[in-house]
């Protein structure tokens, strides 16, 4: 299981079943999970407390993957190594032409929890705790 | 022949201007006979030898000649004159014999040329009476020759008009022939122009549509790939949380396993929804409409959604749909329609609500209305939402009103609506009824 600290995560993802199902994988290996629909709502979360990881999907609704980590990039910059995004829009040019750019890992939809989680395991290996 | 191009009254004076040609060998006998003519008001001309007489023999009024003028022998001089008459002429010839030896000898002769001659013999001495009267006979008869030639070229005349108007109109229907011809000729270049004209405007209207299509297949690819790629990733995560659930059990797993494969089966569901809302585009244009009953298919289907729409606080109610009859229907392609409306006016409606699906026939169609309570429509968008991949709604596919939209048009109906912000939006279905039009 995971061999670190318990961290806090972040799941952007307008897809309730999604949400739910990621959420109750992470808590069973003692994360501390927090959701939120949309870009707007993670912001509004961002302001309580830092996570030590964001899984952010593209396309939702009010504010999408993008536009939320340009807001970040701005606010929030020490968090943008925290954020793997999760997309079930891989074919679109703007979606591949954002994560090119990004830098950020991705994965895609459907993906399993081994995959999440190794994605999560190497963003924790890099810097295990956040700073706002 | 009382055409009044043909005088009635026959012209006498022609007859009378004609004189009667003499021929005698002596000049005494000439100047006798025409002293007796002169004295009868009968014009004479004393011909030189019968070569003048013969010649002149088309424009007599009759002939007087003497056997010794033209002895038996010589007496077929006459015929070419006689025979190169006219139809209508007949020109009397009065032949003076001079003895009853020489009418003997003349008879057989002048036998022969009866018959292409009116020939008469009299035998001298003559008394003015005899001659007078045979010659008012020979000019009786000349003058009926005469009346004859008028008719005759009266209707020579008659028959060339009528020639000529037949030719006129011959000439005319040849005209008017070729002109036809021309016009066929005509119509059939500019119809096989049209016909190529159309066939070229329809192969580029072909082209034109594989193009659309191909780019909104594009478009409808990359929504079915978003679109099933959300509820698959909730399966696989929630199959992973069986799997570690059943693994190493958390305290309340029973609710977790239950809840986890409640979930899986919602997403299941919602694939297949999307899956037959792909393939009902799909077949659109291939169904076949058969006559059914749309209160039927309207009713099994609010049936089966009553329970669904009843946990989200909403009251389905049906009015009149009993009364909407016989449409030409596919019924597994038009229950997408009714599905997709039914969805819609649920999520509309957070709050709960009512929905209403109302019939009525009018005339030769029938209309469905699909109401609803819930949140409405803004007049901006109302344009927009039968456009394919146009959806509102987090996770939408953008797919449902266009479906509603095309499956619509498969059926020969439409789809119309209306909608007040805050009130509620009324979807009106309208359909030919079957058989409108047409033999029952």
């Amino acid at each position: 299981m995971a061999p670190h600290l318990p961290g806090t995560i972040l799941v952007i993802d307008d897809e309730p079943s999604v949400v739910r199902a990621l959420a109750a994988l992470l808590r069973r290996e003692g994360y501390r999970v927090a959701t939120a629909p949309n870009g707007r709502h993670a912001l509004a979360q961002l302001q309580e407390q830092p996570y030590d990881v964001i899984l952010c999907d593209l396309r939702m609704p009010e504010l999408d993957g993008p536009a939320f980590y340009a807001i970040l990039t701005r606010q929030y910059p020490a968090l943008c190594q925290r954020v793997i995004f999760l997309t079930g829009d891989t074919s679109g040019e703007a979606s591949r032409t954002f994560l090119t750019q990004s830098g950020r890992p991705w994965l895609r939809k459907p993906s399993p929890i081994t995959t999440i989680r190794r994605a999560m395991q190497d963003v924790l290996q890099a810097s295990p705790h956040a700073e706002a | 022949m009382d055409s009044p191009d043909v005088p009635r009254t026959p012209q006498r004076d022609a007859a009378v201007e004609e004189p009667v040609l003499i021929l005698t060998p002596t000049g005494r006998d000439a100047a006798v006979a025409m002293g007796w003519l002169h004295a009868a008001g009968i014009r004479t001309h004393r011909c030189r030898d019968v070569a003048e007489l013969c010649a002149r023999m088309d424009t007599a009024a009759a002939a007087l000649l003497a056997d010794e003028a033209l002895p038996a022998q010589a007496l077929d001089v006459l015929r070419p004159a006689l025979q190169r008459q006219p139809v209508w002429s007949d020109v009397p010839v009065l032949l003076l014999t001079s003895s009853p030896g020489a009418t003997e000898a003349m008879w057989p002769r002048v036998q022969a040329l009866g018959a292409v001659g009116n020939i008469t013999v009299l035998e001298r001495p003559l008394t003015p009476v005899t001659l007078l009267s045979t010659l008012q006979v020979a000019l009786r008869s000349r003058r009926r020759q005469h009346e004859l030639r008028e008719l005759y070229a009266a209707q020579q005349r008659h028959i060339a008009v009528q020639a000529a108007t037949l030719a006129q109109l011959h000439a005319r229907d040849q005209a008017l022939q070729d002109l036809t011809a021309t016009l066929e000729q005509q119509v059939t270049a500019r119809t096989a122009a049209l016909r190529h004209e159309m066939a070229e405007r329809q192969r580029l209207e072909r082209e034109a549509q594989r193009v659309q299509h191909f780019a909104l297949l594009g478009q409808l690819a990359a929504g079915v790939s978003h679109e099933i790629r959300n509820p698959l990733g909730a399966i696989v995560l929630h199959v992973d949380l069986l799997e570690e659930e059943l693994r190493q059990p958390s305290p309340d797993s029973a609710a977790e396993l239950a809840q986890a494969v409640a979930e899986i089966k919602t997403q299941l569901a919602r694939l297949d929804d999307l899956i037959q809302d792909y393939l009902s585009l799909v077949r659109v244009g291939a169904v076949e409409l058969v006559p059914g009953d749309l209160g039927t298919v309207v009713t099994q289907c609010a049936q089966e959604m009553t329970a669904a729409l009843a946990a989200h606080g909403i009251t389905l109610q049906l009015d009149a749909v009993d009364q909407l009859g016989l449409v030409a229907l596919h019924a597994t392609t038009f229950r997408r329609v009714l599905v997709n409306l039914l969805d819609n006016a649920r999520d509309a409606m957070p709050q709960g609500g009512t929905v209403t699906l109302r019939g009525r026939r009018q005339g030769t169609t029938v209309q469905l209305d699909v109401q609803d309570t819930g949140l409405g429509i803004p007049p901006e968008r109302s344009r927009q939402i039968f456009e394919p991949l146009h959806t509102t709604k987090p996770g939408g596919t953008g797919m449902g009103l266009y479906i509603v939209h095309e499956v619509m048009a498969a059926h020969g109906g439409q789809v119309t609506v209306q909608s007040t912000v805050g009130a509620g939006t009324t979807f009106t279905l309208t359909l030919p009824v079957a058989g409108a039009g047409e033999t029952p």
